[in-house]
């Protein structure tokens, strides 16, 4: 599991690539935690992200509930097939919001925080 | 702080180790590992298999030392596993004595009694990977879970509307439209559909991990059959993997998690039928899984030459009294309700838990009692079905402590008899209408599960449209199945365009679960049977994983005013609680009449010794006692004869009229908006048929109806 990170219109954008799986786990939450808290806007792009596991989703939680503490700034976007079903078969699909790709979702986040 | 004991004391072949805790049983996870604990008793020596996920052969084969043994528990805490990737089992070594009941075999790879996930089944119907020689292991889970506040929802017995499904055959089909079909998260997308029909409790066929392969039989046509009931445990701490969508990820434990905190938020209670009575290991001639290998003389009752007792008629009989099993059994539905917020239990074969280790039948059997009292399910349904395989018959008698519901199958019979206009003792058909007071009046109606269908045997469709069973697909030739079914065809068998034998078939049906619905104790549905679902006469499906036993949905378009007339009479009985309401008391109410009372065509006459097939039921519900708006009195009249009948209704307190709710007789049965009955004193009932009336003083409410997708004319 691979995360790298870019800015655009002032959002940051964290790209995970890999597994997010109880190998890369304690990794993935450190970093992605550190993220939503040094990121005024974040979105988390999983579009190389091909499999999510039991310990993936509950990373993806533990996220999500920090980021609601700190006024829902952050979202996902470009899950795989897979891996969105895998959270709605499991009803982890509701921790974050969901958007098809990037621009989808930048165009959410700017409007939300202008709003 | 960090534990003092979070650190290996020795290596095993590269593996970090330490002397395990005993308790719990099972793989828990503990600071920087897994405790492995498994009891045998008469085991000499036992080896932990670790094995990478999907691999033929172990990666680890590690022996417990002795010095890791505490009385017959052996336990070890192994260090740094990838606690998603390993899968495990045990190896143990002991005697192998059949006539003494010890069968250990130190080449058989056992499945862990406490594995919380099981691998191996993970989907449904996948073929069997032939290199895989250990089919079952364990799975270890992370048993953390984002509840949100949920907790079992603990609505009062006498409020709730049981409907009894399948996981897989209620949304298989592909009519059923549903994402993930024949899944736990399947069922959600049907969430809706069961909140407008009005139930408030799914009791689910046996969800425990199962083998589909079980049966080896053969349809007459040639296709394999597979085990689509599943009352043939494999592990019960454990969800079926293959009844998950995301059973190939191995997150079966957290989608049935989601579904059960789904069904809470909208007000639907989960039961679930579980089967202590035996094991899918069989007898001697059947597989080493888990259980034959670790203990046997433990875990099952065997004769004294060592043979598998059959109290369950498949094989071999689980050894429900002796104290670890026991122990093993009130733990696990510890582990039901505390992990998974479920809210009740129906034991499958009930009576075999009341049986000593002789096989003989106790008075008070100390599993049932330890599950009565237990603190963790003492707001849990524990529902019996209170016979088994062996002869053993004890509804109305089964152990209780005040604590047991019995599934009433005398309601069954004695309603289906009525139904269908057999020669009786009318006072049986009153006592099954008022909750079998004959049989439980020491304690309450709250005893009396109702049903007239369910899961073994005819639909309501089937019990109205076949006489004799139709089971040839089951590879049985017709042998299996119950022959006494107490059904009628009508007229012809099976399909007909007959369009009197259909007016009379779909009569019966609203007659059949008026009764149900009206009837003090708590009413189960098959689903299905709200839309007249059909099995096509066979009345033994658990081997039918195909359209004989997945619900056809378009059903449902063509059977509108049946689903309709179940929604209407689920909301009646709702709207009034003298129905539901578990007391055999019978006070003379403000209203001036008895709250229940019996009649026939001619009010306050009743021979209850007489076979009249001619029966009316007058309950006065009082607003000052049920803090109910209006006073209201119901006039339940049943024609079950095949000639048309005059019934004088009672007369009521000034002011008060008489208003049709339901009447079986009309397409439209039950009217949403009350009709008031332009003749007061006498109706004409046609031939079997039911009328509901209402008597107020001024309208009666009306029923809203809100119909949702899928559920439109």
């Amino acid at each position: 599991m691979q995360i790298t990170t870019a800015d655009r219109d002032n959002v940051t954008i964290a790209m995970l690539e890999g597994h997010l799986d109880f190998a890369s786990s304690q990794r993935a939450s450190e970093e992605l935690t550190k993220l939503v808290e040094s990121s005024d806007k974040l979105i988390i792009d999983m579009s190389g992200c091909q499999y999510v596991s039991s310990s993936g989703l509950r990373v993806l939680l533990l996220v999500g509930k920090r980021v609601k503490q700190l006024d829902d700034r952050a979202v996902l976007c470009s899950l795989t097939d897979d891996v969105k079903e895998i959270m709605e078969m499991t009803g982890f699909g509701s921790i974050f919001k969901c958007f098809d790709d990037v621009d989808t979702a930048l165009g959410y986040i700017n409007s939300a925080a202008s709003a | 702080m960090q534990r003092i004991d979070s650190y290996p004391t020795r290596t095993y072949k590269g593996f970090k180790l330490r002397e395990g805790r005993c308790l719990p049983f099972g793989a828990t996870l503990v600071p920087g590992g897994v405790n492995f604990s498994v009891f045998s008793r008469y085991a000499a020596s036992c080896e932990l298999l670790l094995y990478n996920r999907g691999a033929d052969d172990p990666y680890a084969v590690i022996p417990f030392p002795e010095e890791f043994r505490i009385g017959s528990v052996f336990s070890m805490i192994v260090f740094d596993l990838d606690l998603e990737d390993v899968e495990y089992g045990y190896r143990v070594d002991g005697p192998f004595d059949p006539s003494t009941g010890h069968r250990f075999d130190k080449t058989k790879v056992l499945l862990d009694p406490y594995a919380k996930a099981i691998s191996g089944r993970n989907i449904w119907g996948a073929p069997i990977d032939p290199g895989r020689q250990f089919a079952y292991r364990g799975k270890i889970i992370c048993d953390d879970f984002d509840w949100d506040g949920d907790k079992p929802l603990e609505i009062p017995l006498e409020d709730l509307v049981i409907y009894e499904l399948n996981v897989r055959s209620y949304t298989k089909h592909i009519s059923s439209r549903v994402r993930y079909a024949g899944t736990y998260a399947g069922l959600l997308d049907k969430v809706d559909y069961m909140k407008e029909l009005g139930i408030n409790c799914v009791e689910l066929l046996p969800i425990f991990e199962f083998d589909e392969f079980q049966n080896s039989n053969i349809s007459s046509s040639g296709q394999p059959l597979f085990n689509c009931w599943g009352y043939s445990t494999v592990g019960f701490f454990a969800p079926k993997a293959g009844y998950a969508a995301t059973g190939k990820y191995n997150m079966q434990v957290d989608e049935f998690k989601n579904m059960v905190k789904t069904f809470h938020k909208n007000g639907i209670e989960v039961i679930l039928d579980v089967v202590f009575n035996h094991t899918a290991e069989g007898n001697e001639h059947g597989p080493y899984i888990s259980f034959k290998g670790l203990d046997n003389c433990t875990y099952y009752l065997l004769t004294p030459d060592g043979h598998y007792y059959n109290f369950s008629g498949c094989g071999n009989t689980f050894n429900c009294n002796n104290s670890v099993v026991r122990d093993m059994i009130l733990e696990c539905l510890r582990y039901w309700v505390a992990e998974y917020h479920i809210d009740g239990f129906r034991f499958d074969l009930a009576s075999i838990l009341a049986r000593d280790q002789d096989g003989t039948p106790m008075k008070n059997p100390p599993l049932l009692e330890t599950l009565a009292h237990d603190p963790i399910l003492s707001k849990t349904k524990l529902i019996a079905e209170a016979w088994d395989a062996g002869g053993l018959y004890q509804v109305g008698s089964f152990p209780n402590w005040g604590r047991w519901a019995e599934w009433n199958g005398k309601f069954r019979d004695d309603i289906r008899r009525f139904l269908k206009g057999d020669c009786m003792p009318l006072e049986l058909v009153v006592d099954r209408l008022n909750g079998s007071p004959d049989m439980y009046k020491s304690r309450s109606a709250n005893v009396s599960i109702n049903f007239i269908t369910a899961h073994d045997g005819y639909t309501l469709n089937d019990m109205v449209s076949y006489q004799e069973k139709h089971n040839e697909e089951n590879g049985e030739s017709n042998k299996d199945g119950c022959n006494d079914n107490s059904s009628w065809n009508c007229g012809a068998e099976g399909y007909t365009d007959d369009p009197g034998i259909l007016a009379l078939r779909e009569r019966q049906r609203k007659n059949a679960i008026a009764m149900l619905i009206m009837a003090k104790g708590i009413p189960m549905l098959l689903a299905g049977d709200e839309f007249g679902n059909t099995q096509f006469g066979n009345n033994n499906a658990y081997c039918q994983d195909n359209d004989t036993y997945w619900l056809n949905w378009e059903s449902l378009r063509t059977n509108i005013g049946l689903f309709k007339c179940f929604k209407g009479l689920i909301a009646f009985r709702k709207a009034h609680p003298i129905l539901r309401n578990p007391s055999f008391l019978n006070p003379k109410t403000d209203l001036d009449f008895p709250e229940f009372s019996v009649h026939q065509q001619t009010p306050w006459r009743m021979d209850s010794t007489s076979s009249s097939l001619n029966l009316a039921l007058l309950y006065a519900e009082s607003k000052k006692h049920y803090s109910i708006q209006e006073d209201c009195f119901i006039y339940f009249i049943m024609n079950m004869h095949w000639e048309t009948h005059g019934f004088h209704m009672p007369v009521l307190p000034e002011g008060f009229k008489w208003w049709m709710r339901l009447n079986t007789n009309q397409p439209e049965s039950f009217l949403n908006r009350a009709e008031m009955l332009g003749n007061q004193e006498e109706i004409i009932m046609g031939p079997r048929s039911i009328v509901i009336l209402e008597g107020v003083k001024g309208t009666p409410s009306d029923y809203g109806y809100i119909v949702t997708e899928g559920v439109e004319e």
